[in-house]
Protein backbone atom coordinates (compact mmCIF):
# COMPACT_ATOMS: atom_id res chain seq x y z
CA UNK A 1 0.00 0.00 0.00
CA UNK A 2 3.23 2.76 1.18
CA UNK A 3 4.49 1.63 -2.24
CA UNK A 4 1.36 2.34 -4.41
CA UNK A 5 0.57 5.90 -2.82
CA UNK A 6 4.24 6.92 -3.41
CA UNK A 7 4.04 5.87 -6.74
CA UNK A 8 0.45 7.79 -7.10
CA UNK A 9 2.23 10.70 -5.75
CA UNK A 10 5.19 10.56 -7.84
CA UNK A 11 3.17 10.39 -10.87
CA UNK A 12 0.87 13.24 -9.63
CA UNK A 13 3.81 15.53 -9.07
CA UNK A 14 5.08 14.91 -12.67
CA UNK A 15 1.71 15.62 -14.28
CA UNK A 16 1.94 18.79 -12.21
CA UNK A 17 5.30 20.10 -13.44
CA UNK A 18 4.38 19.38 -17.14
CA UNK A 19 1.11 21.33 -16.62
CA UNK A 20 3.11 24.03 -15.00
CA UNK A 21 5.33 24.22 -17.83
CA UNK A 22 3.20 24.41 -21.32
CA UNK A 23 5.26 24.95 -24.03
CA UNK A 24 8.72 23.59 -22.86
CA UNK A 25 9.85 20.34 -24.91
CA UNK A 26 7.43 18.85 -27.09
CA UNK A 27 5.16 22.02 -27.68
CA UNK A 28 8.49 24.15 -29.09
CA UNK A 29 9.16 21.15 -31.15
CA UNK A 30 5.65 21.52 -32.54
CA UNK A 31 5.97 25.58 -33.15
CA UNK A 32 8.91 25.06 -34.81
CA UNK A 33 7.28 22.56 -37.19
CA UNK A 34 4.69 24.80 -38.15
CA UNK A 35 6.59 27.71 -38.57
CA UNK A 36 8.78 25.89 -41.01
CA UNK A 37 5.75 24.69 -42.89
CA UNK A 38 4.14 27.88 -43.11
CA UNK A 39 7.19 28.54 -44.61
CA UNK A 40 6.99 26.29 -47.29
CA UNK A 41 3.50 26.82 -47.77
CA UNK A 42 3.92 30.44 -49.19
CA UNK A 43 6.47 29.76 -51.52
CA UNK A 44 9.69 31.83 -52.58
CA UNK A 45 8.21 33.82 -55.01
CA UNK A 46 6.46 36.34 -52.72
CA UNK A 47 8.82 36.59 -50.06
CA UNK A 48 11.34 38.81 -49.76
CA UNK A 49 14.97 37.55 -48.16
CA UNK A 50 15.32 38.89 -44.80
CA UNK A 51 13.78 36.58 -42.31
CA UNK A 52 15.45 33.24 -44.05
CA UNK A 53 17.76 33.18 -41.88
CA UNK A 54 15.57 32.71 -38.75
CA UNK A 55 15.13 28.99 -39.75
CA UNK A 56 18.69 28.19 -39.84
CA UNK A 57 19.24 29.58 -36.80
CA UNK A 58 16.92 27.40 -35.07
CA UNK A 59 18.74 24.59 -36.74
CA UNK A 60 15.47 22.80 -37.80
CA UNK A 61 16.99 21.68 -40.94
CA UNK A 62 16.15 18.27 -40.41
CA UNK A 63 12.65 19.01 -38.87
CA UNK A 64 12.21 20.79 -42.32
CA UNK A 65 13.21 18.43 -44.71
CA UNK A 66 10.62 16.22 -43.15
CA UNK A 67 7.67 18.45 -43.46
CA UNK A 68 8.67 19.93 -47.03
CA UNK A 69 8.23 16.16 -47.86
CA UNK A 70 4.95 16.24 -45.65
CA UNK A 71 3.88 19.19 -47.42
CA UNK A 72 3.93 17.70 -51.47
CA UNK A 73 2.44 15.44 -50.26
CA UNK A 74 -0.30 17.55 -49.05
CA UNK A 75 0.14 19.77 -51.69
CA UNK A 76 -1.04 17.05 -53.95
CA UNK A 77 -4.00 16.12 -51.95
CA UNK A 78 -4.73 20.15 -51.95
CA UNK A 79 -4.70 20.56 -55.38
CA UNK A 80 -6.97 17.29 -56.40
CA UNK A 81 -9.51 18.74 -53.81
CA UNK A 82 -9.10 22.20 -55.56
CA UNK A 83 -9.84 20.66 -59.02
CA UNK A 84 -12.90 19.61 -57.52
CA UNK A 85 -13.66 22.69 -56.30
CA UNK A 86 -13.26 24.96 -58.87
CA UNK A 87 -15.97 22.38 -60.79
CA UNK A 88 -18.42 22.89 -58.11
CA UNK A 89 -17.61 26.70 -57.74
CA UNK A 90 -18.84 28.21 -60.56
CA UNK A 91 -22.27 26.69 -59.76
CA UNK A 92 -21.46 28.00 -55.91
CA UNK A 93 -20.85 31.07 -56.94
CA UNK A 94 -23.90 31.79 -58.86
CA UNK A 95 -26.28 30.44 -56.08
CA UNK A 96 -24.37 32.98 -53.14
CA UNK A 97 -20.88 34.22 -53.44
CA UNK A 98 -20.63 36.11 -50.42
CA UNK A 99 -20.97 32.58 -48.44
CA UNK A 100 -18.04 30.95 -50.56
CA UNK A 101 -15.79 33.75 -49.53
CA UNK A 102 -16.67 33.39 -45.83
CA UNK A 103 -16.38 29.90 -45.42
CA UNK A 104 -12.51 30.60 -47.17
CA UNK A 105 -12.66 33.32 -44.63
CA UNK A 106 -13.37 31.17 -41.90
CA UNK A 107 -11.27 28.68 -43.21
CA UNK A 108 -8.41 31.49 -42.86
CA UNK A 109 -9.34 32.01 -39.22
CA UNK A 110 -9.42 28.85 -37.94
CA UNK A 111 -5.52 28.53 -39.22
CA UNK A 112 -4.79 31.94 -37.12
CA UNK A 113 -6.77 30.21 -34.37
CA UNK A 114 -4.54 27.76 -34.31
CA UNK A 115 -1.19 30.14 -34.58
CA UNK A 116 -2.56 32.28 -31.45
CA UNK A 117 -2.51 29.10 -29.53
CA UNK A 118 0.73 28.36 -30.20
CA UNK A 119 1.94 31.79 -29.31
CA UNK A 120 0.31 31.44 -26.23
CA UNK A 121 2.08 27.92 -25.37
CA UNK A 122 5.44 29.89 -26.11
CA UNK A 123 4.49 31.77 -22.98
CA UNK A 124 7.20 29.86 -20.83
CA UNK A 125 9.59 30.08 -23.33
CA UNK A 126 11.63 32.37 -21.78
CA UNK A 127 14.85 33.45 -24.05
CA UNK A 128 16.55 36.50 -24.51
CA UNK A 129 14.84 39.90 -26.21
CA UNK A 130 15.01 40.24 -29.40
CA UNK A 131 15.44 43.53 -30.63
CA UNK A 132 14.61 44.22 -34.18
CA UNK A 133 17.59 45.62 -35.93
CA UNK A 134 17.05 49.35 -36.57
CA UNK A 135 17.69 49.52 -39.99
CA UNK A 136 15.09 46.66 -40.99
CA UNK A 137 12.64 48.43 -38.89
CA UNK A 138 12.96 51.66 -40.56
CA UNK A 139 13.08 50.03 -43.82
CA UNK A 140 10.16 47.86 -42.69
CA UNK A 141 8.10 51.13 -41.94
CA UNK A 142 8.43 52.53 -45.06
CA UNK A 143 4.52 50.84 -46.27
CA UNK A 144 3.07 53.60 -43.74
CA UNK A 145 4.71 56.25 -45.49
CA UNK A 146 3.75 55.67 -48.36
CA UNK A 147 0.21 54.85 -47.34
CA UNK A 148 0.32 58.42 -45.85
CA UNK A 149 0.68 60.48 -48.76
CA UNK A 150 -2.56 58.67 -50.30
CA UNK A 151 -4.88 60.46 -51.58
CA UNK A 152 -9.02 60.94 -53.53
CA UNK A 153 -9.35 58.72 -56.26
CA UNK A 154 -9.39 60.81 -59.30
CA UNK A 155 -13.37 60.40 -60.86
CA UNK A 156 -16.34 58.65 -60.27
CA UNK A 157 -16.45 55.30 -58.79
CA UNK A 158 -17.13 52.95 -61.12
CA UNK A 159 -21.09 51.78 -60.43
CA UNK A 160 -22.11 55.37 -59.55
CA UNK A 161 -20.63 56.53 -63.09
CA UNK A 162 -23.62 54.34 -64.59
CA UNK A 163 -26.00 54.99 -62.11
CA UNK A 164 -25.26 58.96 -62.44
CA UNK A 165 -25.32 59.53 -65.99
CA UNK A 166 -21.16 59.89 -66.16
CA UNK A 167 -19.72 61.81 -62.96
CA UNK A 168 -22.61 64.30 -63.19
CA UNK A 169 -25.52 63.36 -61.13
CA UNK A 170 -29.18 64.44 -62.75
CA UNK A 171 -31.51 66.45 -60.47
CA UNK A 172 -33.23 63.49 -58.13
CA UNK A 173 -30.36 61.52 -57.99
CA UNK A 174 -28.32 64.08 -56.62
CA UNK A 175 -30.88 65.57 -54.48
CA UNK A 176 -30.61 62.00 -52.78
CA UNK A 177 -26.70 61.71 -52.88
CA UNK A 178 -26.59 64.71 -50.98
CA UNK A 179 -29.45 63.85 -48.64
CA UNK A 180 -28.22 60.48 -48.46
CA UNK A 181 -29.36 59.11 -44.80
CA UNK A 182 -26.73 59.79 -42.69
CA UNK A 183 -26.71 58.13 -39.37
CA UNK A 184 -27.90 60.03 -36.26
CA UNK A 185 -27.26 63.46 -38.51
CA UNK A 186 -23.35 62.68 -38.63
CA UNK A 187 -21.66 64.77 -41.25
CA UNK A 188 -19.48 62.08 -43.04
CA UNK A 189 -16.32 62.85 -44.15
CA UNK A 190 -12.71 60.85 -44.02
CA UNK A 191 -11.77 61.07 -39.93
CA UNK A 192 -15.57 59.79 -39.68
CA UNK A 193 -14.40 56.19 -40.96
CA UNK A 194 -10.92 56.61 -39.31
CA UNK A 195 -9.44 57.89 -42.73
CA UNK A 196 -6.44 60.18 -41.96
CA UNK A 197 -4.91 60.36 -45.36
CA UNK A 198 -7.17 62.60 -46.67
CA UNK A 199 -8.00 66.19 -47.41
CA UNK A 200 -10.87 67.66 -44.91
CA UNK A 201 -13.66 69.58 -46.47
CA UNK A 202 -17.04 68.93 -47.87
CA UNK A 203 -18.29 64.82 -49.19
CA UNK A 204 -21.02 63.08 -50.30
CA UNK A 205 -21.99 59.44 -48.91
CA UNK A 206 -23.22 56.65 -51.85
CA UNK A 207 -23.49 53.06 -52.30
CA UNK A 208 -20.31 52.49 -50.08
CA UNK A 209 -17.99 55.75 -51.06
CA UNK A 210 -17.13 58.94 -49.69
CA UNK A 211 -17.33 60.90 -52.75
CA UNK A 212 -15.64 64.80 -52.97
CA UNK A 213 -17.84 66.84 -55.39
CA UNK A 214 -16.38 69.19 -57.97
CA UNK A 215 -17.24 72.57 -58.81
CA UNK A 216 -19.20 72.07 -61.48
CA UNK A 217 -21.49 70.11 -59.73
CA UNK A 218 -20.04 66.87 -60.83
CA UNK A 219 -17.74 64.02 -58.40
CA UNK A 220 -13.85 65.17 -58.33
CA UNK A 221 -13.30 61.48 -56.38
CA UNK A 222 -13.67 58.94 -54.29
CA UNK A 223 -12.35 56.71 -51.38
CA UNK A 224 -14.01 53.43 -50.91
CA UNK A 225 -15.16 52.52 -47.41
CA UNK A 226 -14.65 49.53 -45.01
CA UNK A 227 -17.71 47.96 -44.92
CA UNK A 228 -19.14 49.79 -48.13
CA UNK A 229 -17.28 49.32 -51.15
CA UNK A 230 -15.05 47.17 -49.18
CA UNK A 231 -17.27 44.84 -48.21
CA UNK A 232 -16.73 40.82 -47.97
CA UNK A 233 -17.61 39.62 -51.20
CA UNK A 234 -16.86 42.55 -53.42
CA UNK A 235 -13.73 42.74 -55.88
CA UNK A 236 -10.96 44.90 -54.23
CA UNK A 237 -11.28 48.36 -56.55
CA UNK A 238 -8.25 48.00 -58.62
CA UNK A 239 -7.80 51.89 -58.45
CA UNK A 240 -7.16 51.77 -54.89
CA UNK A 241 -3.52 51.33 -53.90
CA UNK A 242 -2.55 48.58 -52.43
CA UNK A 243 1.24 48.50 -50.91
CA UNK A 244 2.85 45.35 -49.64
CA UNK A 245 3.58 45.15 -46.11
CA UNK A 246 7.10 43.73 -44.52
CA UNK A 247 7.71 40.15 -44.41
CA UNK A 248 7.11 40.91 -40.52
CA UNK A 249 3.66 41.40 -40.42
CA UNK A 250 3.09 38.69 -43.57
CA UNK A 251 4.72 36.16 -40.29
CA UNK A 252 2.68 38.31 -37.56
CA UNK A 253 -0.59 37.85 -38.88
CA UNK A 254 -0.44 35.13 -40.85
CA UNK A 255 -0.77 37.06 -44.40
CA UNK A 256 0.07 34.56 -46.63
CA UNK A 257 1.56 35.36 -50.46
CA UNK A 258 1.05 38.86 -51.65
CA UNK A 259 -1.65 37.82 -53.46
CA UNK A 260 -3.93 36.77 -50.94
CA UNK A 261 -3.99 40.40 -49.01
CA UNK A 262 -4.42 43.71 -49.35
CA UNK A 263 -3.30 46.61 -47.56
CA UNK A 264 -4.30 50.16 -47.43
CA UNK A 265 -5.76 53.29 -44.73
CA UNK A 266 -4.05 50.99 -41.63
CA UNK A 267 -6.30 48.02 -42.60
CA UNK A 268 -5.09 44.54 -43.99
CA UNK A 269 -7.80 42.55 -45.82
CA UNK A 270 -7.44 38.63 -46.82
CA UNK A 271 -8.76 38.40 -50.41
CA UNK A 272 -8.68 35.64 -52.56
CA UNK A 273 -5.75 35.14 -54.59
CA UNK A 274 -8.23 34.03 -57.87
CA UNK A 275 -10.28 36.90 -58.34
CA UNK A 276 -9.30 39.37 -55.78
CA UNK A 277 -12.83 39.17 -54.14
CA UNK A 278 -12.48 40.47 -50.22
CA UNK A 279 -13.06 38.10 -48.03
CA UNK A 280 -12.53 39.40 -44.38
CA UNK A 281 -10.37 42.16 -42.66
CA UNK A 282 -7.19 40.33 -41.13
CA UNK A 283 -6.32 43.57 -39.39
CA UNK A 284 -6.81 46.71 -38.02
CA UNK A 285 -3.73 49.25 -37.84
CA UNK A 286 -3.17 52.23 -35.45
CA UNK A 287 -0.54 53.41 -38.40
CA UNK A 288 0.94 55.58 -34.98
CA UNK A 289 4.93 56.88 -35.78
CA UNK A 290 7.05 54.85 -33.17
CA UNK A 291 10.32 56.03 -34.60
CA UNK A 292 13.68 54.42 -31.72
CA UNK A 293 14.90 57.24 -30.60
CA UNK A 294 12.23 59.50 -30.70
CA UNK A 295 9.44 60.08 -28.47
CA UNK A 296 6.63 57.63 -27.89
CA UNK A 297 3.33 59.04 -29.70
CA UNK A 298 0.59 59.91 -27.09
CA UNK A 299 -1.79 57.27 -26.32
CA UNK A 300 -0.06 54.97 -25.22
CA UNK A 301 -0.80 55.84 -21.30
CA UNK A 302 -1.59 52.19 -20.31
CA UNK A 303 0.38 48.96 -20.26
CA UNK A 304 -1.02 46.89 -23.35
CA UNK A 305 1.54 43.82 -24.07
CA UNK A 306 -0.37 41.10 -25.41
CA UNK A 307 -1.37 37.75 -22.86
CA UNK A 308 1.53 35.60 -24.31
CA UNK A 309 4.32 38.31 -23.83
CA UNK A 310 3.07 39.58 -20.72
CA UNK A 311 5.44 37.21 -18.49
CA UNK A 312 8.30 38.64 -20.05
CA UNK A 313 7.61 42.51 -21.21
CA UNK A 314 6.63 44.08 -17.90
CA UNK A 315 6.81 47.52 -17.12
CA UNK A 316 9.80 48.41 -14.20
CA UNK A 317 11.97 51.37 -12.58
CA UNK A 318 14.08 51.15 -16.16
CA UNK A 319 11.96 49.99 -18.98
CA UNK A 320 8.17 50.45 -19.69
CA UNK A 321 6.95 48.02 -22.56
CA UNK A 322 3.78 49.59 -25.02
CA UNK A 323 2.29 47.66 -27.73
CA UNK A 324 1.38 48.85 -30.84
CA UNK A 325 0.52 47.11 -34.61
CA UNK A 326 2.31 43.95 -33.85
CA UNK A 327 5.62 45.18 -31.92
CA UNK A 328 6.06 45.63 -28.37
CA UNK A 329 8.39 48.71 -28.14
CA UNK A 330 10.88 49.34 -25.16
CA UNK A 331 10.40 52.68 -23.67
CA UNK A 332 12.72 54.97 -21.46
CA UNK A 333 10.36 55.74 -18.19
CA UNK A 334 12.41 58.77 -17.81
CA UNK A 335 12.35 60.70 -21.18
CA UNK A 336 9.63 58.25 -22.94
CA UNK A 337 11.79 57.83 -25.82
CA UNK A 338 11.87 54.24 -27.97
CA UNK A 339 14.38 52.53 -26.57
CA UNK A 340 14.07 49.45 -28.91
CA UNK A 341 11.63 47.49 -31.26
CA UNK A 342 10.35 44.18 -30.21
CA UNK A 343 10.27 40.78 -31.83
CA UNK A 344 7.37 38.87 -30.94
CA UNK A 345 8.33 36.14 -33.65
CA UNK A 346 11.29 34.86 -32.35
CA UNK B 1 -1.57 2.73 7.96
CA UNK B 2 -3.77 6.00 8.86
CA UNK B 3 -0.52 8.19 8.45
CA UNK B 4 0.41 6.10 4.92
CA UNK B 5 -2.89 7.69 4.15
CA UNK B 6 -2.09 11.10 5.15
CA UNK B 7 1.27 11.61 3.80
CA UNK B 8 -0.15 10.28 0.32
CA UNK B 9 -2.82 12.43 0.28
CA UNK B 10 -0.57 15.33 1.41
CA UNK B 11 1.63 14.93 -1.65
CA UNK B 12 -1.26 14.75 -4.53
CA UNK B 13 -2.46 17.80 -2.89
CA UNK B 14 0.70 19.50 -2.96
CA UNK B 15 0.98 18.04 -6.72
CA UNK B 16 -2.12 19.58 -7.54
CA UNK B 17 -1.49 23.19 -6.48
CA UNK B 18 0.15 24.40 -9.45
CA UNK B 19 -2.83 22.97 -11.34
CA UNK B 20 -5.56 24.70 -9.39
CA UNK B 21 -2.98 28.19 -10.31
CA UNK B 22 -2.60 27.36 -13.47
CA UNK B 23 -6.37 27.02 -14.35
CA UNK B 24 -7.56 30.26 -13.14
CA UNK B 25 -5.65 33.69 -12.60
CA UNK B 26 -7.29 36.50 -10.77
CA UNK B 27 -5.60 39.99 -10.96
CA UNK B 28 -7.99 41.51 -8.00
CA UNK B 29 -8.67 40.76 -5.05
CA UNK B 30 -12.38 41.88 -5.37
CA UNK B 31 -13.92 38.55 -7.04
CA UNK B 32 -17.20 41.22 -8.45
CA UNK B 33 -15.18 43.39 -10.53
CA UNK B 34 -11.89 41.10 -11.14
CA UNK B 35 -10.80 40.37 -14.75
CA UNK B 36 -11.55 36.75 -15.37
CA UNK B 37 -8.59 35.80 -17.17
CA UNK B 38 -8.64 32.83 -19.61
CA UNK B 39 -6.21 31.87 -22.31
CA UNK B 40 -7.98 29.38 -23.71
CA UNK B 41 -10.46 32.02 -25.28
CA UNK B 42 -10.17 34.30 -28.37
CA UNK B 43 -11.95 37.50 -28.14
CA UNK B 44 -14.63 36.68 -30.64
CA UNK B 45 -15.02 33.50 -27.85
CA UNK B 46 -14.97 35.59 -24.61
CA UNK B 47 -17.70 37.99 -26.30
CA UNK B 48 -19.81 34.81 -27.01
CA UNK B 49 -19.85 34.40 -23.53
CA UNK B 50 -21.26 36.99 -21.97
CA UNK B 51 -25.15 37.38 -22.82
CA UNK B 52 -24.95 40.96 -21.98
CA UNK B 53 -22.88 41.79 -25.34
CA UNK B 54 -25.42 39.69 -27.56
CA UNK B 55 -26.30 43.13 -29.62
CA UNK B 56 -23.10 43.74 -29.61
CA UNK B 57 -22.00 40.43 -31.13
CA UNK B 58 -24.62 40.70 -33.76
CA UNK B 59 -22.94 43.81 -34.41
CA UNK B 60 -19.89 42.62 -35.11
CA UNK B 61 -21.29 40.08 -37.42
CA UNK B 62 -22.75 42.28 -39.50
CA UNK B 63 -19.78 44.87 -39.31
CA UNK B 64 -17.65 41.56 -40.99
CA UNK B 65 -14.88 43.05 -38.44
CA UNK B 66 -14.36 39.25 -36.89
CA UNK B 67 -11.77 37.94 -39.06
CA UNK B 68 -10.42 40.87 -36.38
CA UNK B 69 -11.28 39.05 -32.98
CA UNK B 70 -10.10 35.91 -34.04
CA UNK B 71 -6.82 37.01 -35.29
CA UNK B 72 -3.52 36.67 -33.85
CA UNK B 73 -3.04 40.23 -32.83
CA UNK B 74 -4.35 41.51 -30.05
CA UNK B 75 -7.01 43.96 -29.02
CA UNK B 76 -9.06 45.46 -26.46
CA UNK B 77 -13.16 45.80 -26.81
CA UNK B 78 -14.83 48.57 -25.23
CA UNK B 79 -18.57 46.40 -25.27
CA UNK B 80 -21.37 48.14 -24.91
CA UNK B 81 -24.12 46.49 -23.47
CA UNK B 82 -27.45 45.07 -24.73
CA UNK B 83 -29.02 48.05 -22.66
CA UNK B 84 -26.64 50.68 -23.98
CA UNK B 85 -27.42 49.76 -27.66
CA UNK B 86 -31.21 49.76 -26.64
CA UNK B 87 -30.57 53.48 -25.30
CA UNK B 88 -29.85 54.19 -29.11
CA UNK B 89 -33.33 53.57 -29.85
CA UNK B 90 -34.65 53.53 -33.81
CA UNK B 91 -31.13 54.80 -34.85
CA UNK B 92 -29.63 51.23 -32.69
CA UNK B 93 -31.80 49.49 -35.09
CA UNK B 94 -30.97 51.26 -38.39
CA UNK B 95 -27.45 51.10 -37.43
CA UNK B 96 -27.54 47.70 -37.60
CA UNK B 97 -28.84 47.51 -41.26
CA UNK B 98 -26.93 47.24 -44.68
CA UNK B 99 -26.55 50.35 -45.88
CA UNK B 100 -25.09 51.69 -42.91
CA UNK B 101 -22.33 48.82 -42.81
CA UNK B 102 -19.43 51.79 -42.83
CA UNK B 103 -20.77 53.68 -40.13
CA UNK B 104 -21.25 50.79 -38.14
CA UNK B 105 -17.79 50.12 -39.03
CA UNK B 106 -16.45 53.21 -37.66
CA UNK B 107 -18.46 53.19 -34.45
CA UNK B 108 -16.67 49.58 -33.67
CA UNK B 109 -13.01 50.95 -34.07
CA UNK B 110 -13.53 53.43 -31.86
CA UNK B 111 -14.40 50.52 -29.73
CA UNK B 112 -10.97 48.95 -30.38
CA UNK B 113 -8.00 49.73 -28.54
CA UNK B 114 -4.19 48.41 -29.84
CA UNK B 115 -3.11 45.42 -27.23
CA UNK B 116 -4.03 43.84 -24.30
CA UNK B 117 -5.73 46.35 -21.65
CA UNK B 118 -6.93 44.95 -18.15
CA UNK B 119 -9.42 47.07 -16.03
CA UNK B 120 -6.91 46.79 -13.41
CA UNK B 121 -3.82 47.96 -15.52
CA UNK B 122 -5.77 51.16 -16.67
CA UNK B 123 -6.77 51.68 -13.18
CA UNK B 124 -2.95 51.45 -11.85
CA UNK B 125 -2.07 53.95 -14.98
CA UNK B 126 -4.64 56.26 -13.10
CA UNK B 127 -3.14 55.76 -9.89
CA UNK B 128 0.60 56.48 -11.23
CA UNK B 129 -0.44 59.46 -13.17
CA UNK B 130 -2.54 60.89 -10.96
CA UNK B 131 -5.38 61.66 -13.23
CA UNK B 132 -6.91 60.86 -16.56
CA UNK B 133 -5.28 58.52 -19.06
CA UNK B 134 -4.83 58.47 -22.93
CA UNK B 135 -5.17 55.42 -25.16
CA UNK B 136 -5.40 55.36 -29.63
CA UNK B 137 -8.18 53.23 -30.33
CA UNK B 138 -8.51 51.83 -34.21
CA UNK B 139 -10.69 54.88 -35.29
CA UNK B 140 -10.58 58.32 -35.25
CA UNK B 141 -9.82 59.85 -31.96
CA UNK B 142 -8.52 58.70 -28.66
CA UNK B 143 -10.36 57.61 -25.14
CA UNK B 144 -9.65 59.07 -22.13
CA UNK B 145 -10.09 57.01 -18.71
CA UNK B 146 -10.48 58.31 -15.23
CA UNK B 147 -11.97 57.61 -11.71
CA UNK B 148 -14.71 58.35 -9.78
CA UNK B 149 -14.12 56.42 -6.59
CA UNK B 150 -13.60 53.28 -7.78
CA UNK B 151 -15.64 53.42 -11.20
CA UNK B 152 -13.81 53.78 -14.33
CA UNK B 153 -14.82 56.31 -16.75
CA UNK B 154 -14.19 56.17 -20.34
CA UNK B 155 -14.28 59.63 -22.66
CA UNK B 156 -14.20 59.73 -26.46
CA UNK B 157 -12.63 62.70 -27.50
CA UNK B 158 -15.10 65.62 -27.33
CA UNK B 159 -17.41 62.84 -27.34
CA UNK B 160 -19.91 60.80 -25.52
CA UNK B 161 -18.97 59.19 -22.31
CA UNK B 162 -19.25 55.51 -20.51
CA UNK B 163 -18.55 53.59 -17.73
CA UNK B 164 -17.15 50.02 -16.96
CA UNK B 165 -19.72 47.47 -15.75
CA UNK B 166 -19.50 44.16 -14.87
CA UNK B 167 -16.46 41.66 -15.65
CA UNK B 168 -14.03 41.91 -18.02
CA UNK B 169 -12.21 38.63 -19.98
CA UNK B 170 -8.91 38.58 -20.60
CA UNK B 171 -8.49 36.13 -23.80
CA UNK B 172 -5.61 35.17 -25.49
CA UNK B 173 -5.59 37.73 -28.44
CA UNK B 174 -7.29 40.85 -26.10
CA UNK B 175 -9.67 41.70 -23.18
CA UNK B 176 -13.03 42.55 -23.64
CA UNK B 177 -14.27 45.33 -21.04
CA UNK B 178 -18.50 45.87 -20.62
CA UNK B 179 -19.61 49.26 -20.55
CA UNK B 180 -22.69 51.00 -19.94
CA UNK B 181 -22.81 53.02 -22.79
CA UNK B 182 -22.25 53.09 -26.80
CA UNK B 183 -19.14 55.61 -27.03
CA UNK B 184 -19.96 58.10 -30.10
CA UNK B 185 -17.95 60.84 -31.78
CA UNK B 186 -18.78 64.57 -32.04
CA UNK B 187 -21.08 65.64 -34.48
CA UNK B 188 -19.68 68.01 -37.01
Amino acid sequence: MRILLAGAAAIALAASGAYAEPGKGKGNDKNGNDRAAAKVERGKPDRGPQRTENGNNRGRADVRVEKRVDQRQDDRSDAARKMERRVERPVERRMDPRQDQREAARAAERRVERRVEQRVDRRDDRGTIRYVDRVRYDRDRAFLTRDRDRSLIEGCPPGLAKKYNGCMPPGQAKKRYESSARWYGYDYRPSLFGLTNYSSGRYYYDDGYLLRPASNGGIAGYIPLLGGALAIGNPWPSSYSSYAVPDYYVDYYDLGPASSYRYADNVIYRVDPGDAAIMSVAALLTGDDFTIGQPMPMGYDVYNVPYAYRDRYYDTPDAWYRYSDGYVYQIAPQTQLIAAAIDLLV
Amino acid sequence: MTATWKTGLAAIALASLPLVSACTKVEDENPETATKDDGTLTLAAALGSNEELGTLRGAIEQSELSGVLEGPASYTLLAPSNAAFDALGEEGATLLEDQQRPMLVALLRDHLLPGHLTPEAIGEAIDRKGGPVTMATLGQAEVTFSKSGETVNVVMDDGSDAAFAGTAIAANNGVVIPINKVLLPPKG
